[in-house]
């Protein structure tokens, strides 16, 4: 069903659907490497979990047939269905997703956290349950939403995994199973005749796959001119990162565009444990001087962002705050007043980022804007395990710019953590954060986020100065593809 | 008796040949290994999530973490490499089998590059010998372009033209060629003709001249004198000798090709050692940069002895370098 | 031929002349973004929104100052490879070990891990180029060498009892000027060229100085929608492609005449 405007004189791989990604995902083991790319292809297609979001962001159970939490949150079970198969033949049992769920519990910290170190067990083939001492309310939409996903795989995969850290064979239970990774070319997924829906409807990532297409194939093409002029050609079916100048061009030749929610923010964090960035006014001051707009619009050109300066993406409703931040908007003469008030002594102002998906961008406009009102600012880019490497070295850098994914709760924010380089350190504010984190449910710790929100703004630790949501493009004639997260194509005809 | 002196000489030639082939890739790979211990960052950033913890992590990281001295380690990479066990990439991939597979569509890139290389660049060349003539000012002139602009420029214009205005050439991938010829045909068309167009710019700039330089040679005059016709003259007395200036270019395009395309084949999203080499590069992976780094000088120094083989046989005269 | 390469030399000069008064990094502006040529910028605006045609002239500027060390360091450096190496027979073994090392070693590679060191930098990128060039100057130098030396007044010279060190520089050295020259002029477009890709590849030149080489990787993201971002920077690298061939093939013309 492809549509290939070559001449394709039998080439055999016109049966299948082909998509173009940007980026290769280093490894497919989706609980330790949260790629988008990653998840693109195996969330949902090969793997699924026990819980996933709708989309209405609300924790709709997948694998489980049902879930519950205790009155006094301390104990959450699931129940399993009992009809699902791996795609290895075996019959998914509890004791399959207690050891994936407890994999998951221990490489992801924030979860271990809130699990208040507790591990997931077995009961019977079909219940599942953890009890903790630490309120629970927080696990299932981790669960359902972490960049590094709560996937369930068989207990042997769990166990070969020991070897060297990482799960080698992707066996799940999705509508696809794994079929070939060439590295460097694509990887390949083709249907599992054995699946067996769980829904009759759809809403976001939940609910009914129909799985129609055989053969998934995933290109990867990391040059974008290359990428876009392939879709266009037909050589690909859908392509993934459309820059927002082609948008146009692309949707008068009939392709549709896809854009999904927010799919993360720009973090430029600041470093609160040695030099200049040390000083809460110079921090504000930089707040002001930098040019937002400009910022976002670098890196993603016209359509590809929004400008609000909520630490959590727009679609996350309950955790954005009515008011407004501060420092949120441009004024550059109240940011030199400010300057000139704080300690900034003149010396050079360093930036640090990482030539991953044109971050450098954004941090050449602010060094720009810097120089715009006399601070010398330098700019390094680097690799990105250079720029890991780097970064955890205080006295290297002033600032880094960085990119954040989504993450279903604001504790999830890697820089709000003190041993987290950036070295978050106001002590007010963590025992706030401390104290949401034990809140009784979600809703009482959002109403306590509001209130935090604000003091970050004020305190600036990072700067967001906008959210990004991926572009996509579809060839026209395909329905049913999801963006969300990524887009997915189990419903796709 | 003189016979076997030359023999011996030869014997002897090559056997210091291989012996610098040897010691090259030694070195060449150590070298990469030093590199790799010194730059920034380990695979574990690259491949584990920034915020990546527990035991699973744990023991990922020590797996690929540098145990041992330096120089053990690269000993055991030494070994592992000649006794053919090439183990994994940090990512877990078989090396062996990677390299198969992507050495395979290099090669065949190299080779289609070089031939269409030379299909036009020879042509082109007999064709604007005489300076001064529309000929030579457009071959001129068309291959100053072409070395003047960086070479993703050039590519990217064919992509343009082939991709995305006529359609008709597909401007990434690769078929194999077990499973189509035509597809294989068209998935190298354009990487090819992107570098072959580098490489014919540079061999008709220094292979015309070598042609000019040996027309005005006794040898080409003495032809003339003797009757013989201008294409006469041309193939013989201006291209034979040329021929040695030919092969060296050719043998320099093709080490290029199999040891310096990264860029090219990022572009075309082509699956061939240059963009593994930027892989092994960006995710620290000091077996797997080693392990390529060591078959790319083999090939290069492979080239060059061919090279020099040929040099050898086709003109006796060179035999003199004693 | 003097013509010839008077003429490429003043293309060359002017193009830094120009290049020299309208230089400037520009400010980013996300209103201006990608805009086409029109009277308050020439050369319309790149994807930050800065003023291209004074990046174009930064760019030049930068490319060439990158250039020129490297072919120097080339030069000066496969000479006395040459040199060195010269004294005993012809392609002895650690010559061409070192040079098939040098040749061996892709550029690429090289500038990636040299980036990985500590991040990019002018040096280590000067350094990564020239490496690659070493090789190929030392053989021609060899090559010529031998041929100077067992000839002429060098022979003479060094039947006299001459240090080998002042028969290079005031027998053989003059007679490689020439030659060199040419292969200057190649090295020079080639590093413009090999820098173009590195920035490609993202280890080119630290990020907040232009050179053309790094316009045209910006530029080549949008180069459908902003074609201006590619033609200008392009059109300029062709003039100094054709100014630095009309230098060498005046050079190599009078090089010819003179034999």
């Amino acid at each position: 069903m492809m549509l290939l405007l070559l001449p394709s004189c039998g080439e055999e791989r016109s049966s299948s659907f082909d998509i173009a990604l940007s980026q290769e995902p280093p490894v497919l083991d989706v609980m330790l490497n949260s790629s988008i790319s990653g998840r693109m292809i195996a969330v949902g297609n090969v793997y699924e979990k026990l819980l996933v979001l709708d989309a209405d962001g609300n924790v709709r159970p997948e694998l489980a047939e049902s879930f519950s939490l205790s009155e006094d949150g301390h104990r959450l079970s699931f129940r399993l269905r009992s009809d699902v198969t791996f795609h290895n033949g075996d019959i998914l049992t509890a004791e399959d997703a207690a050891a994936s769920m407890n994999r998951w519990l221990d490489s992801v910290p924030a979860a271990k956290n809130a699990s208040g170190g507790s591990y997931f067990i077995a009961l019977d083939p079909v219940t599942l349950t953890i009890e903790s001492s630490s309120n629970l309310s927080f696990l299932p939409v981790m669960m359902a939403s972490s960049p590094q996903s709560a996937v369930i795989m068989p207990l042997e995969c769990i166990d070969e995994a020991m070897d060297t850290g990482l799960v080698t064979e992707f066996i799940g239970t999705g509508p696809y199973e794994f079929s070939d990774w060439k590295t460097g070319e694509y990887i390949e997924l083709k249907a599992f005749r054995d699946y067996k829906p769980y829904a009759d409807t759809s809403s976001g990532l939940w609910g009914n796959k129909k799985g129609q297409e055989d053969v998934l194939r995933y290109y990867f093409v990391p040059d974008e001119v290359t990428r876009t002029i392939g879709f266009e050609s037909g050589l690909y079916d859908a392509i993934d990162c459309v820059s927002s100048d082609d948008v146009q061009r692309l949707a008068d030749r009939g392709a549709s565009i896809l854009q999904g929610g927010e799919n993360g923010s720009i973090a430029i964090v600041f470093n609160k444990k040695e030099g200049v960035s040390t000083d809460r006014l110079f921090r504000q001051a930089v707040s002001l001087i930098a040019d937002r707009d400009t910022l976002m619009r670098s890196c993603y050109g016209d359509y590809g962002f929004s400008l609000h300066s909520d630490y959590m993406e727009k679609e996350q409703g309950i955790w954005l705050s009515a008011s407004d931040d501060p420092y949120g908007y441009m004024d550059a003469e109240k940011g030199k007043a400010m300057l000139d008030l704080s300690s900034y002594d003149g010396s050079p102002v360093r930036i640090l980022t990482s030539n991953l998906t044109n971050l450098d961008r954004i941090a050449v406009s602010l060094a720009s804007c810097l120089e715009s009102v006399g601070i010398d600012a330098e700019v390094s880019v680097m690799d990105w395990a250079s720029f890991l490497e780097k970064r955890k070295d205080p006295s290297s850098w002033d600032i880094y710019v960085s990119a954040m994914s989504k993450v279903p709760l604001p504790q999830q924010k890697t820089y709000l953590s003190p041993d987290f380089p950036g070295w978050f350190s106001d002590e007010d504010i963590l025992s706030d954060i401390a104290a949401m984190n034990s809140s009784s449910s979600i809703e009482e710790a959002a109403e306590r986020w509001a209130e935090i929100q604000y003091s970050l703004w004020e305190y600036v630790p990072v700067m967001i100065p906008g959210h990004y949501s991926t572009i996509y493009a579809v060839a026209e004639g395909i329905d049913g593809v999801i963006a969300e997260d990524g887009f997915y194509f189990w419903n796709a005809e | 008796m003189v016979a076997y002196d030359c023999y011996l000489f030869r014997m002897k030639r090559l056997a210091k040949r291989l012996l610098s082939i040897l010691l090259t890739i030694i070195v060449v790979s150590l070298i990469v290994f030093l590199l790799q211990e010194y730059a920034l960052g380990d695979s574990a950033s690259y491949i584990l999530s920034e915020d990546a913890g527990g035991s699973a992590a744990d023991i990922f990281r020590a797996s690929v973490s540098a145990d041992g001295s330096l120089m053990e380690r690269y000993i055991s990479f030494l070994q592992a490499f000649l006794s053919g066990r090439w183990g994994n990439t940090v990512s877990g991939q078989d090396i062996a089998g990677t390299i198969a597979d992507r050495a395979g569509a290099t090669l065949s890139l190299a080779v289609f590059s070089v031939l269409l290389s030379v299909l036009i660049s020879v042509p082109v060349s007999l064709v604007s010998v005489k300076p001064g003539k529309f000929p030579d000012r457009a071959a001129s002139f068309l291959s100053v372009i072409i070395l003047s602009l960086p070479s993703f420029l050039t590519s990217f214009f064919l992509i343009i033209l082939f991709s995305f205005l006529l359609g008709i050439l597909p401007p990434a991938g690769y078929v194999h060629p077990s499973v189509s010829v035509p597809g294989w045909i068209r998935t190298l068309m354009l990487p090819a003709l992107s570098l072959s167009l580098l490489y014919a710019a540079m061999i008709i700039r220094i292979f015309r001249k070598a042609l000019r330089e040996n027309i005005d040679k006794p040898y080409a005059r003495a032809l003339y004198a003797a009757g013989a016709s201008y294409p006469e003259v041309l193939m013989k007395g201006a291209l034979k000798p040329s021929l040695p200036v030919l092969y060296t270019l050719i043998a320099s395009s093709f080490s290029s090709a199999v040891a310096g395309a990264a860029v090219t084949e990022t572009v075309f999203a082509f699956p061939g050692l240059g963009s593994l080499m930027v892989t092994a590069a960006l995710s620290r992976d000091a077996v797997l940069s080693g392990t390529l780094v060591m078959l790319a000088a083999l090939a290069v120094s492979s080239t060059y002895m061919i090279l020099e083989l040929v040099l050898f046989m086709a003109d006796p005269r060179s035999r003199r370098e004693a | 031929m003097r013509g010839r390469i008077a003429a490429g030399v003043a293309i060359i000069a002017f193009i830094v002349v120009v290049s020299f008064f309208c230089a400037s990094p520009g400010i980013a502006d996300g209103s201006l973004r990608l805009q086409s040529p029109s009277l308050q910028h020439i050369a319309g605006t790149d994807t930050l929104g800065r003023d291209l045609a004074g990046r174009i002239g930064y760019g030049v500027l930068v490319s060439f100052s990158i250039a020129l060390p490297v072919s120097m360091i080339s030069l000066i450096l496969g000479i006395i490879l040459a040199f060195a190496f010269s004294g005993a027979r012809t392609l002895n073994t650690p010559f061409l070990m070192l040079s098939d090392t040098m040749k061996s070693l892709p550029p690429i590679l090289l500038a990636l891990f040299l980036n990985a060191l500590s991040g990019p930098g002018m040096v280590k990128l000067i350094a990564a180029l020239s490496i690659g060039n070493i090789p190929n100057i030392a053989r021609l130098c060899s090559a010529r060498v031998i041929v100077l030396r067992s000839d002429g007044p060098a022979l003479a010279a060094s039947l006299m009892g001459i240090s080998r060190g002042r028969i290079f520089i005031r027998h053989i050295l003059p007679f490689l000027m020439p030659y060199l020259g040419a292969e200057a002029i190649t090295i020079f477009s080639a590093s413009i060229l090999t820098e173009a890709s590195l920035s490609y590849l993202g280890c080119g030149v630290p990020p907040m100085i232009p050179s053309i080489g790094s316009i045209l990787a910006e530029g080549r993201s949008v180069m459908l929608s902003a074609p201006w971002m590619i033609l200008i920077p392009a059109v300029v690298l062709a003039a100094v492609g054709i100014a630095l061939e009309m230098i060498v093939s005046g050079l190599s013309e009078s090089d010819s005449a003179s034999h």
